[in-house]
């Protein structure tokens, strides 16, 4: 998956003015909240932190409360969920109603 | 005891005089307690202030041992309600370093600590002087130490006494769970130095990961030729140098 870095490697998941392109594996089926929680440094890079510390790539760890990043990813993935079941719905409905027409012929 | 006294290391050469020499570094603001044996042979007031618990600055402390008093000499630091001690065997006449830092430890001097156990199926083992991680065949396997919880540090860290992670890489960080999976990892970091003996460290940001609840501390390796000898493994404020 693409994610898109910014000056202190946080994550954004849409191009834009400043921000650099980087290929992960570590987001996929990731919902947007999730990803953009989230600070990715690569490999040979590394990220400084507010107290000097130096952390060498390749490095994810998250920028913000990882237990409200989960919860927006398993929201993520109830809503999936709910869609697909919508979508299947529908789906044998169209076919139901395929099925009576042509019985009806 | 009469060589209770603190002297300034003079430059790097050998001592002048019959004696040994700790060298404690520590956080900044601790007071040390030096003992030998199980009997308190000195306290040795804080270097300097500090300004709040999550100081990071390290100070330094020395301490004069003269031969008659060689022997285990064990260090801890205190401050803010943390502690961390560290023993030496002296027997000779040169500058004996201590390396204290607070935090806690899941595994401390090549020892699981109480309290916590290792997962992975063979793959992870307490041997003599250190716990021994080792890959599996053909997939990437994951061991771990744990569970932990409630945890405020800021940086895991492992030290390692060897590795062999033959041109690949490794990662070690935080899992949601004990079952692992690529979807476990919290956060990681991947490291390679490759084949190399002597003491090994590395340190990942976990200041965003929330422990309301239990998480592991994980290690992934591949391939079943691949292992690491880990020394050390904990949460702490200061990452060492």
């Amino acid at each position: 998956m693409k994610v898109y870095l910014d000056s202190d490697f946080r994550c954004h998941t849409e191009a834009a003015a400043g921000l650099r392109e980087v290929e992960t594996g570590f987001f996929d089926g990731k919902c947007e909240a999730f990803v953009e929680g989230y600070r990715f440094v690569p490999s040979g890079e590394s990220w400084t932190n507010g107290e000097g510390v130096a952390f060498h790539g390749e490095m994810v760890s998250p920028a913000e409360d990882s237990r409200a990043l989960e919860k927006a990813q398993a929201q993520h993935e109830r809503d999936e969920a709910a869609h697909l079941e919508e979508l299947g719905a529908l789906i044998e409905e169209i076919y139901n109603e395929d099925m009576e027409m042509i019985d009806d012929v | 005891m009469s060589e209770a006294f603190i002297v300034r290391r003079g430059g790097s050469g050998g001592l002048s005089a019959g004696g040994a020499v700790l060298h404690i570094t520590a956080p900044a603001g601790s007071t040390i307690t030096l003992k030998k044996g199980d009997v308190t042979v000195a306290t040795l007031a804080a270097a300097r202030g500090h300004t709040n618990a999550s100081d990071t600055t390290l100070a330094d402390w020395y301490y004069a041992i003269v031969s008659t008093n060689y022997g285990s000499w064990t260090a801890t630091a205190a401050r803010d309600g943390e502690t961390a001690s560290g023993t030496v065997t002296v027997d000779s006449n040169k500058v004996y370093d201590l390396s204290l830092s607070f935090g806690l430890y899941l595994i401390r001097n090549g020892q699981l600590q109480s309290g916590y156990s290792l997962y992975g199926n063979n793959t992870i083992s307490q041997e003599s002087d250190h716990v021994l991680a080792k890959g599996g065949s053909g997939t990437v396997v994951f061991c771990s130490v744990g569970p932990v919880s409630g945890i405020t540090y800021p940086y895991l860290i492992v030290k390692a006494s060897d590795e062999k992670i033959n041109n690949s890489t490794a990662k070690f960080g935080i899992t949601s769970t004990s079952a692992y999976s690529q979807n476990a990892w919290l956060a990681h970091q991947t490291f390679g130095v490759h084949n190399q003996e002597g003491a090994l460290s590395w340190h990942v940001d976990v200041s965003g990961v929330s422990f309301s609840t239990d998480r592991y501390a994980a290690l992934g390796l591949e391939l079943s030729s691949y292992w690491l000898k880990i020394t050390d493994l904990y949460f702490s404020r200061v990452v060492p140098t």
